[in-house]
């Protein structure tokens, strides 16, 4: 058949090629939101790292990088950069601005840096593509395409400035598994060897590389329970394990762990188990009496047992690391609340409620249960792979709000799968067509299992075939009606289009705020922009000297230092806890106390960020608690969090907040001043309290600078009293009171 | 000679000893009539001291060269402490552990005042919620602490087990405060019943359940239902614990406001939803 002079394998071939590249463009375009609303920044708080670093790479060459040791954050300690990071996304964006420069393009490093997730998810859903194809069809392939392209799950780490290792890690993710799925269709070590190579780019971006590493496992364990072993598992999983594992270890952050922690073990040993069986299985081919298939059978039983037992002896014994809080928290869910208060603590560590599903997936939520069972129906070694990635995503997406990440692209597959099985079964016109499609497949199907040569299986699953095949038939006959078929297909047209209308609502309002500017709304509808995050960090560049240290809670390190270019005590890498207790405790006390914490620290200006007036909820004071927490963690004795809650186990502000809440340094410098603003009582818009009357009085810091919107207010450490008196007596004096008399000692 | 030097001066210590005793006596009940007091009460009753108003005044005071925790509860049916009844137990079972451990007992004691006997301290402490526990330090002797003020335990941070309990202990005491579970003979033997039974059942049924269990449908279901659970909020309820549904001015509302909100009712709706 011609149309327009080609053939219609071709202009399928074409429009495959343009609609792909046109989801590609969409993909990149929903993303650009917040650089048309705000401006090309970077956003948040982990993205100025990154975009620190980056810098810094594309300034003094990669062997720089990699012997980088920062002195500027976690002063006095310093933090070894080059080893400490996953330098993926950093040597990503480095690559490609030096290409652009070979070619002459200028690019600032900031713009790549802020297009560089965009890009990667018109990636990402060419891998989608390739993923579902492989498994289903290539219609299929560009429903996936589309629906990762604007899923708002997806698009919440990929916005233009969303500069973070996800966004990048889910174009390898998709990636890995495609080529794992190819790789083990077709059993070539060149396939495998690809899965390997990007295993280790996507081990070199993202910590959650741990998911790959045992997602495979565990398919292919899954596998061979099915009795689906084969020289094609063998060659794809023994090439994938080797190198992967072998280029793993390259990257310093991970190091040894692949073969010393418990995370990688499973990998490991599934490696061992399928050398045993593939051994098992050449020995069986010359010996074939039925002791010796009992002996065969028993001995991998055993030596499976013996492995196990094998590695949690040494996990006993030490030699290799048990489950690290971060992981282990996964499982036992009350853990990290009890004993890691700092993970505990960030917002999108909580267990995911239903409604944030339906909100950042919409109706493939709905569909997702229906693509898995649509799996079961065909049960190929993909469709195995794409159950179990579906099964473990859903719960780790329960358990914590930020996987939801790891969710969606099996979400965005296994939907795509349903509304195309949905459309091949409405669209077709000629019935006798489906007709013949459908016993292709169920060729396709009987042929599988006679290849592995279990016999059992193999002579009953024709007969299920045979079955399901004359329900198909009546099923096609059924639904000819011309009317059917048009209620259902514009139904579903109906669905897709407010998927899209929703994707893009979610997109333009909830995900698209770079967080360090924020905007509001007047009056009379107009925009209004604060900008005070920036204000104050501009103010810090230039009014600071190039040397001082800044004070800070960790959620403000990264953009301290990279924004304001000042030392900072702790930041969002969050790897010494006692550390962020010291600053938790500096906070949390008294100023005595506090002083001689900062003063200890080095300590030249402390930033808090404050939201009363303006009712930014996500401020210092509402973050207090956790301070304390943490604080109490490691000084029990100094820092109690009981002290701050009033007899009846409220948390408050006003005039009803304990003296131990109202004599913290954070208290005092969050609301110092306040009262004179409104010329008498304060009014907390954030927590709906009346401040309590009379002026808080600091001694030991003085106010610095406070932006417009009083968000930031950064405040400068005195110097110790020139005469030697405390810095309270020396406030005292100051004010204009009078030393109390002290009775002489006589000796 | 040197033997009768060291026994002048024993005599001579004992004779101030008993001279400082007879001292402190005239003040208030003695250290030493307290504590043979304690140790009475406390083997008497499996290493509980149940108290009454005065007695935790006068266990109380000081001074204490022992520690003392003291739980105030209300075991009463009509105030229906549901944490009191959960709490109590774990609390008697550290009490036993302690008094059946090597340790010194003298060191640590355990009370309980309930609410019918101890309306008083109750009153004077401004408490209006219970179970509350307060951790009395020793002021005098050998493990004198430097704060003498008693330290509140906090149910919401340590929780209601015995184990969470004796750490809290074993970090104020200074030494581990064992809990020793009895061994529930019972529970075991019939759990080896059971699994003996269902290893016979599954040799028995085999060849049935060989087709359940290769049966796709039943895994389909399986990971269904699983995957249901999950996105349905399941797993949201079983960490956060909320109410399975919210009485509001006498209607009962399922949905709970929020957008990160939600009740234990709800996740169950929306499962259903999903079959359509």
């Amino acid at each position: 058949m011609k149309v327009l002079g080609l053939e219609t394998q071709n202009i399928s071939a074409l429009l495959k090629v343009v609609i792909l590249g046109l989801i590609a463009a969409v993909a990149l375009a929903s993303r650009l939101f917040s650089i048309i609303r705000f401006e090309s920044v970077i956003h948040e708080f982990d993205p100025w790292f990154n975009y620190r670093t980056t810098r810094f790479l594309v300034a003094n060459g990669f062997y720089e990088f990699w012997n980088w040791f920062d002195e500027r954050s976690w002063y006095p300690l310093g933090r070894v950069v080059g080893g400490t990071v996953y330098p993926g996304l950093m040597v990503t964006s480095a690559t490609i601005y030096n290409i652009l420069h070979a070619l002459n393009f200028t690019v600032d490093i900031r713009n790549i840096c802020v297009l560089l997730a965009p890009l990667f998810s018109g990636f990402t859903s060419v891998a989608a593509y390739l993923l579902t194809s492989e498994i289903k069809d290539s219609s299929a392939g560009l429903l996936a395409a589309a629906f990762i392209g604007v899923a708002p799950g997806y698009i919440s780490r990929s916005v233009a400035g969303s500069y973070d290792n996800e966004g990048i890690a889910i174009f390898l993710l998709m990636f890995t598994f495609y080529l794992w799925i190819k790789a083990l269709k077709e059993g070539s070590a060149y396939w495998g060897a690809l899965t390997a190579l990007f295993y280790f780019y996507m081990v070199a971006a993202w910590g959650g590389y741990v998911f790959i590493i045992n997602l495979i496992p565990l398919h292919a364990f899954t596998l061979i329970l099915m009795g689906r072993f084969s020289t094609r598992l063998y060659v794809a999983y023994s090439s994938f394990y080797i190198l992967g594992t072998l280029m793993s270890m390259q990257i310093p952050f991970v190091g040894f762990q692949p073969t010393r922690t418990s995370e990688h073990m499973a990998a490991l040993g599934i490696f061992g188990l399928i050398q045993i069986i593939a051994f098992v299985e050449f020995a069986r081919s010359y010996i074939s009496s039925n002791q010796a298939q009992i002996l065969f059978k028993s001995f991998v039983v055993i030596s499976f047992v013996g492995m196990l037992s094998g590695l949690v002896l040494l996990t006993l014994g030490g030699y290799i690391a048990p489950w690290t809080g971060r992981f282990y928290s996964l499982w036992d869910t009350g853990y990290a609340k009890k004993f890691i208060p700092i993970i505990a603590s960030v917002s999108e560590h909580q267990p995911t409620a239903w409604p944030s599903f339906f909100f950042d997936l919409e109706m493939l939520i709905f569909l997702f249960p229906a693509g898995i069972y649509l799996c079961f129906k065909e049960l190929h070694d993909g469709h195995v792979f794409l159950i179990l990635y579906g099964i473990t995503a859903s719960y780790f997406a329960g358990v914590m709000v930020r996987l939801m990440l790891a969710l969606t692209p099996v979400v965005c597959v296994t939907s795509a799968i349903a509304i195309s099985r949905l459309f091949d079964i409405y669209l077709k016109l000629d019935p006798e067509d489906s007709d013949n499609n459908s016993v292709k497949s169920n060729k396709s199907v009987i042929d599988k299992p006679s290849r592995k040569g279990d016999s059992s299986r193999s002579t009953s699953s024709p007969s299920t075939n045979k079955s399901s095949e004359k329900k198909k038939k009546s099923e096609h006959f059924r639904i000819l009606g011309f009317d059917t078929r048009i209620l259902v297909i514009s139904n579903f047209f109906i669905f897709l289009t407010i998927f899209i209308w929703h994707c893009t609502w979610v997109t333009s309002n909830a995900y698209s705020s770079p967080s360090i500017v924020l905007a509001s709304r007047q009056a009379d509808g107009s925009q209004y922009i604060i900008d005070d995050f920036r204000e104050a960090y501009y103010w810090l560049r230039k009014n600071t000297d190039y040397s001082s240290k800044v004070m800070s809670w960790w959620d403000y390190g990264y953009q301290i230092a990279g924004m304001a270019d000042r030392t900072v005590l702790v930041d969002n890498n969050t790897w010494n806890n006692t550390h962020i207790a010291t600053v938790g405790k500096a906070m949390s006390s008294p100023e005595d106390v506090a002083y001689k914490i900062m003063r200890r620290h080095d300590v030249d200006y402390v930033l808090v960020i404050f939201g009363g007036l303006l009712g930014y909820s996500g401020d210092d004071i509402n973050k207090f608690l956790w301070m304390i927490r943490i604080a109490e963690g490691v000084y029990p004795n100094e820092v109690k969090e009981v002290n701050f809650f009033t007899p009846r186990g409220e948390y408050r502000v006003d005039d009803e907040a304990t003296p131990t809440m109202r004599n913290s340094l954070m208290y005092k410098m969050s609301y110092h001043n306040y009262n004179e603003l409104f010329g008498g009582q304060g009014q907390d818009r954030v927590r709906g309290a009346r401040l309590p009357i009379g002026k808080i009085k600091l001694d030991t810091v003085e106010e610095a600078y406070t932006t417009e919107n009083w968000i930031v207010r950064i405040y400068k450490v005195k110097k110790l009293d020139n005469i030697g008196r405390s810095l309270e007596q020396a406030g005292e004096f100051e004010s204009g009171k009078k030393r109390r008399k002290r009775v002489k000692r006589t000796n | 000679m040197a033997t009768r030097q060291a026994i002048v001066s024993i005599f001579i210590f004992l004779v101030f000893n008993i001279f400082l005793l007879v001292v402190c006596h005239a003040a208030k009940p003695s250290l030493e009539a307290k504590v043979s007091a304690l140790n009475q009460f406390s083997t008497n009753n499996k290493g509980v001291v149940e108290l009454d108003s005065d007695l935790y005044d006068e266990f109380v005071a000081k001074p204490r060269n022992y520690s003392m925790i003291i739980l105030l509860t209300a075991m009463e049916p009509q105030i229906n402490c549901q944490p009191c009844k959960e709490f109590d137990p774990e609390f008697r079972l550290v009490a036993k552990s302690w008094q059946s451990s090597r340790n010194e007992h003298s060191r640590l004691y355990f009370g309980i005042l309930d609410f019918k006997k101890g309306r008083e301290v109750y009153a004077k402490l401004n408490l209006n919620n219970a179970p509350t526990m307060f951790y009395f330090p020793p002021t005098t002797g050998p493990y004198a602490k430097e704060i003498s003020e008693p330290n509140r335990y906090e149910f919401n941070r340590r929780g209601f087990s015995a184990e969470g309990f004796a750490s809290y202990l074993s970090g104020h005491v200074g030494i581990q405060v064992p809990v020793k579970r009895p061994i529930n003979f019972f529970a075991i033997f019939v759990s080896i019943f059971v699994i003996l039974g269902t290893l016979a059942a599954i040799k028995l049924l085999y060849p049935f359940i060989k087709k359940v269990f290769q049966n796709r449908n039943t895994w389909a279901a399986i990971s269904l239902v699983i995957i249901l659970m999950m996105i349905s909020g399941h797993m949201w309820n079983h960490i956060r614990g909320p109410p399975y549904v919210l009485q509001n001015n006498g209607q009962i509302s399922y949905i709970a406001s929020g957008f990160s909100n939600q009740l234990g009712m709800e996740s169950q709706i929306v499962a259903m939803m999903y079959r359509r």
